[in-house]
């Protein structure tokens, strides 16, 4: 289940920081285009955003599952293995229910903003457009807690 | 509990939870989330967690950091390390702690391609640890070396520290980047003095190596042009006025990768391997500005920033004694948590402060990431300590026994920077 998810996860931030790759090349495209023949890509701006939305939430999963976040360790570190077992998990709760409170209010954030007809500046691509890598992102981070949740409290179980 | 006292307990929260194996970026969405329904009602927490996050990670100016990322990543996948070393070893290599004044220079000029302090340690770490030990030096001096350079590369633009300082101050990226052009080599050659004493005082730490003919050099050299024109086009662009920050990070990804490619470097699992770390890297620190901006939402409303400054004006102390426990402090942070962290914790209220006293932004970012750069080769969290254990395997101690000169070299720098301002503003002062 852990290899599934790590899988999904990877294939979403490869996904993610691909399409930052795109952008990249199009910002190339742009600055070569206006040094050269002085016209610029219209919308540069949205695109650039777009890829940056997409690099950076579609790599959420994989830092929350493979615990990539920035902590401090060494004050725990001498808890017994049992107990170690049970606070990561409380950690891990912890962790998904921020991602949920998040991933819930983000909806409920983006639906209204897609109702007001939000766009984006100059392409007017929906707004909807980029708030579906957030909520993507996030859930499957919280899914991921979830994940590792239970695997930590299988341990503490059964040590 | 309300007002500022509330801002406190909140920032105490927070040192608890991460003390709790939580972490950073949760422990402080969590305190803002629930600190900020306390003290403003649990109606209007909907939107603070449903806009927050999207507005921490939205602005197209913050395009500049996956991008400066991937720059720094695919250059260090691309091999341009090992060809800094050879170079600057063959150099200098043949003087008493040569191999370890080389790991310093090296370790600068990879700094000019690469923005994170871990990742330039990290590469460093695996290029020139088997040639100091093949070379007899002693595991305290070649650790510890590798460690303190890796964090020139925090100060050395492109540096990520400054552009997260300089998009929560408002401040221009551009110059935040020139700003630590200077203040990068002075410490460069205040780590390598550090080394030449380190071996005055026990010259078995470096013995002295044989000496590079000019062949030798010239042909260890063929590749560092890489490397001079990624750095050359990036802060040249942004510097003449030429590309704007995130133009410049692009070129800056796009350089670093078709270098890499050109050079043989980037076969398919390495390539691979180069995108997973990008993704880990921006998701990791991303993950931290969204837990910040939900914190910085609490603090604000707390009214904390304008009570301490009104507060240190009250004291009645100079500026610069404000400005020297501020460092102290900073420095007893730095030595306890991550410093992306210490800053997106901090520098809201204290940027305030400081601004109210008086002194220059440009020149208090340089100071900070000079603390900063302490404060990850400081214990119990210095984290390129850890980053030198994981990747060396020489026990934590070893390297923090070797660790002293170094520390003493950077609290000397910041004395420097304070007498002399100019070493970081001059630069940026020139800038259109």
């Amino acid at each position: 289940m852990t290899r599934l998810a790590d899988r999904l996860a990877l294939g979403l931030a490869l996904f993610g920081v691909g399409v930052l790759g795109l952008g990249t090349l199009i910002l190339m495209a742009d600055i070569a285009m206006r040094r050269s023949i002085g016209v610029s890509i219209t919308g540069i701006g949205d695109i650039t955003q777009l890829a940056q939305m997409f690099c950076i939430s579609l790599a959420l999963p994989i830092v929350f599952l493979r615990e990539g976040n920035v902590g401090v360790d060494f004050i725990t570190d001498r808890l017994r293995p049992r107990a170690l077992a049970a606070l990561e998990g409380c950690v891990q709760l912890v962790n998904g229910v921020f991602l949920a409170a998040i991933a819930w209010y983000s909806l409920k954030q983006a639906g209204l903003q897609i109702d007001q007809g939000d766009k984006s500046q100059t392409l007017g691509l929906p707004i909807a457009v980029y708030w579906v890598p957030l909520l993507a992102g996030t859930t499957l981070a919280t899914l991921a807690c979830a994940l590792l949740a239970l695997r930590d409290f299988g341990k503490a179980a059964n040590p | 509990m309300t007002g500022p006292l509330a801002g406190v307990a909140g920032f105490a929260a927070v040192l608890i939870l991460i003390a709790a194996r939580v972490p950073v970026a949760v422990s402080m969405g969590v305190v803002g989330t629930l600190g900020y329904g306390l003290v403003n009602g649990w109606a209007t927490l909907g939107f603070v967690l449903g806009r927050s996050p999207f507005e921490s990670i939205f602005p197209v100016s913050l395009s500049v950091l996956p991008l400066f990322i991937m720059m720094g990543v695919f250059a260090a996948h691309g091999g341009l390390s090992k060809s800094l070393y050879g170079f600057v070893a063959s150099l200098i290599g043949h003087f008493r702690g040569g191999l370890a004044l080389a790991t310093v220079g090296a370790s600068a000029i990879f700094g000019a391609v690469c923005g994170s302090a871990i990742a330039t340690a990290a590469t460093m770490g695996r290029v020139a640890m088997p040639e100091m030990r093949r070379a007899g030096y002693d595991d305290r001096l070649s650790s510890a070396s590798v460690a303190a350079g890796g964090t020139l590369g925090v100060m050395i633009p492109p540096s990520i520290l400054f552009v997260i300082y300089g998009l929560m101050t408002e401040q221009s990226i551009g110059k935040l980047l020139a700003a630590g052009i200077l203040p990068g080599i002075l410490g460069t050659l205040l780590y390598m003095g550090a080394v030449s004493w380190a071996t005055a005082r026990d010259p078995k730490l470096g013995p002295a190596g044989p000496r590079s003919g000019w062949a030798a050099r010239v042909r260890a050299g063929k590749d560092v042009w890489q490397v001079v024109i990624l750095f050359g086009v990036v802060l040249g662009g942004m510097y003449f006025g030429l590309f704007s920050p995130t133009e410049a990070a692009a070129v800056g990804a796009f350089g670093a990768v078709v270098l890499a490619w050109a050079g043989g470097k980037l076969k398919r699992e390495n390539a691979t391997e180069a995108v997973i770390e990008t993704a880990m890297t921006t998701g990791m620190i991303f993950t931290i500005l969204i837990g910040a901006g939900i914190f910085n939402y609490f603090i604000d409303s707390t009214g904390l920033t304008d009570a301490l400054v009104k507060w240190v004006g009250d004291m009645g102390y100079s500026r610069w004694t404000v400005m020297l426990l501020l460092m102290v402090m900073y420095i007893i942070l730095g030595a306890l948590m991550d410093e992306l962290a210490m800053m997106l914790l901090t520098v809201g209220p204290v940027f305030k402060l400081i601004t109210a006293l008086g002194f220059d932004p440009i020149w208090f970012g340089v100071m900070f990431v000079t603390v900063c750069e302490i404060g990850m080769i400081v214990p119990p969290v210095g984290i390129n300590l850890f980053v030198i254990q994981g990747v060396t395997g020489v026990p934590l101690q070893t390297i923090v026994r070797g660790i002293t000169p170094f520390v003493v070299a950077d609290c000397f720098r910041l004395l420097i920077l304070a007498l002399v301002p100019a070493i970081a503003t001059w630069l940026p002062g020139r800038m259109g």
